[in-house]
């Protein structure tokens, strides 16, 4: 991967805010602020991985990018045909183009297969209806994909509960590839399976993007498991991208005081290895009221009088490391060596 | 089905059911007197064996008039419990997969139904329209959804935050298509046990407007129709073999759907479905 492959997916600005809303006549008193204000861009064939803790916001922006949310403001770009179509005010009849080439991968194996309909039935779904295919063609093609993620395919004709959690999450992704796209949004794929799953499931979505040619938005708060899929990670906090950086890069030199107190947090294989945790103070503060200026501010062990009164610019540091700090030049703060 | 076989109560329900259904569905073929011909020397006779169950005020059979009720009865309660179930499976599904100000509006509307006193606007309504079989079943079926759709609903609202509606949404499925091929599927086991109460409601609905004399006109049997008899003094006195017998059947009938309704609640709870 390089800086000349062409961009597939260019996100502006994008926000998202769900009201809040009281009362008999459902006045609106305020807004959650889930995303707010994030911009980056995906290359053709690249993994970004999106990390973050719970309710930061990474889950939205993948629904926001398949269309499966109307932003609230921002911009879409998307390359088809070679060329940058905006699918921000797009209708769902426009989109279904698109849905073609972009698909998503869920993180509960469980809630996301239908229990009443055959793996047949749900990996073939997506082939029905875009009338791609029909009859034997379409038992055909279904076959192939249950090969490709590696199910048998004598179990076509059973219902999910007959599965396990990561046979769950193969037909999941069987579903996913059967029109053939070129974008997948992973939406922590493998934080609800074992540990001994986890991995198997992460080298098949490897081989399938080695094969296929796939470009991959990875969602997870695990940050050892972006780390081993990801070409480049961008971190969130609070609806804002805080640092996007080259996957190692990012873990030798995080230059966001946030990342690197995640960074202190992935537990280490080598108990010789004594790393300082930093223990953030407080709570995340609610996004339906952030705190003014850099919204990390309030947990920041380094912050400075400018942090509370002026929001940091998202700024390029070195070439492809992009930062949102008032104070990233001047610290000098630890990463992680990674093997 | 073993789960539903625990339920004693409701097996005896089920068979009782089907003896009567096979009863009612035979009853043109069964060797039993004519339930309409009038008999002028036997009139209000107590059983004996001719006439097992004794004659009514005309000289009628009511052991024939018992089993021809039913067919009445049971139809009015089936046809009468399809209209709601209908009604309120597609009001609920619209509602709780549209949101927004459909759901508001049907929501009203529903609570409209529900605070209606039912029974006083199906007596003027069909005061209005007439009292005939068809009248009843339609009337009684379009003022029973309420429940219904309120339960379709409650489903529908949680069914459609799963994962598996974001999929086929993002493939692009149309909103009926997710309502009919995901939605429904999964709410089927409430529907069809809201559905055998509603059966048994209707059967009560039709024994109490014949009851009133503004259900299913004479000559045709119900078994409401034949309790009107017991609005007599005498009769309830001196003459059980008339009203008893309509009396039984219907609580029986509707005592036995309601177990086979908790058997099937149990027996198709969703949090057990995949044992």
């Amino acid at each position: 991967m390089n800086l000349t492959t062409p961009i597939l997916l260019d996100v502006h600005d994008l926000k998202m805010h769900f009201p809040i809303q009281r009362g008999l006549l459902r006045r609106v008193v305020g807004h959650v602020r889930a995303v707010d204000g994030v911009s980056f861009t995906i290359r053709q064939g690249e993994t970004l991985g999106l990390v973050g803790e719970s309710g930061c916001g990474k889950t939205t922006v993948g629904r926001l990018i398949l269309r499966a949310l109307k932003p609230t403001a921002g911009r879409i770009f998307y390359r088809y045909n070679g060329e940058m179509v905006e699918l921000t005010h797009k209708s769902r009849r426009e989109m279904k183009p698109f849905r073609r080439e972009m698909q998503i991968i869920f993180q509960d194996p469980f809630s996301s297969l239908n229990p009443r309909m055959t793996v047949m039935d749900i990996v073939s779904e997506p082939l029905r209806i875009h009338g791609v295919v029909s009859g034997d063609e379409l038992r055909a093609r279904v076959r192939e994909l249950l090969e490709q993620v590696g199910l048998r395919v004598q179990h076509m004709n059973r219902y999910p509960y007959a599965f396990s959690g990561g046979q769950r999450q193969r037909i999941g992704i069987a579903r996913a590839l059967a029109l053939k796209p070129k974008f997948i949004v992973c939406d922590e794929p493998v934080s609800a399976l074992d540990v001994s799953i986890q991995a198997q499931v992460l080298n098949l979505l490897r081989d399938l993007q080695a094969d296929l040619g796939l470009t991959y938005l990875f969602i997870s708060h695990d940050l050892s498991v972006v780390e081993h899929i990801s070409d480049r990670v961008a971190v969130m906090y609070l609806g804002h991208i805080v640092e996007l950086a080259p996957a190692e890069e990012l873990y030798a030199v995080p230059r966001h005081p946030y990342t690197e107190a995640l960074l202190s947090a992935v537990p280490s294989a080598d108990p010789d290895l004594k790393v300082q945790r930093i223990i953030l103070p407080g709570d995340v503060p609610s996004p339906s009221k952030p705190p003014p200026g850099c919204k990390f501010h309030p947990r920041c062990r380094y912050a400075g009088d400018i942090c509370s009164r002026e929001v940091p610019l998202w700024r390029e540091i070195t070439p492809d490391h992009w930062v949102a700090c008032h104070l990233a030049d001047a610290l000098k703060l630890t990463g992680v060596v990674t093997s | 089905m073993r789960r539903f076989l625990r339920h004693r109560l409701a097996v005896v329900g089920a068979i009782l059911l089907i003896l009567l259904v096979l009863l009612a569905l035979t009853a043109p073929i069964l060797p039993l007197a004519d339930p309409f011909k009038i008999d002028a020397r036997a009139i209000r006779k107590p059983p004996s064996a001719a006439h097992w169950l004794g004659t009514d005020e005309t000289g009628r059979d009511v052991l024939s008039r018992l089993i021809w009720g039913a067919r009445v009865s049971l139809s009015v309660g089936l046809v009468a419990a399809s209209i709601s179930v209908t009604i309120g499976t597609l009001i609920g599904l619209t509602s709780g997969y549209s949101g927004g100000k459909i759901d508001f509006w049907l929501m009203r509307l529903t609570d409209v139904v529900m605070t209606i006193p039912t029974l006083i606007i199906i007596i003027s309504l069909v005061a209005v329209l007439g009292p005939s079989i068809y009248n009843v079943m339609i009337v009684i079926g379009i003022f029973g959804w309420a429940g219904i759709a309120r339960l379709v609903r409650a489903e529908t609202l949680s069914l459609r935050e799963r994962d598996f509606v974001m999929a086929s949404r993002c493939v692009g499925a149309s909103a009926r298509r997710i309502m009919f091929r995901h939605i429904l599927p999964n709410v089927t086991a409430p529907i069809i046990v809201a559905g055998t109460f509603a059966v048994a409601g209707a059967i009560l609905s039709e024994a109490s407007l014949s009851f009133l004399g503004i259900g299913v006109r004479v000559p045709t049997p119900t078994w409401g129709n034949m309790l009107t008899r017991a609005q007599s003094l005498t009769v309830l006195e001196a003459m059980p073999w008339l009203w008893l017998p309509p009396g039984l059947m219907i609580t029986l009938v509707v005592l036995s759907i309601n177990f086979l309704g908790d058997a099937l609640r149990d027996a198709l709870d969703p949090r057990l479905l995949n044992r």
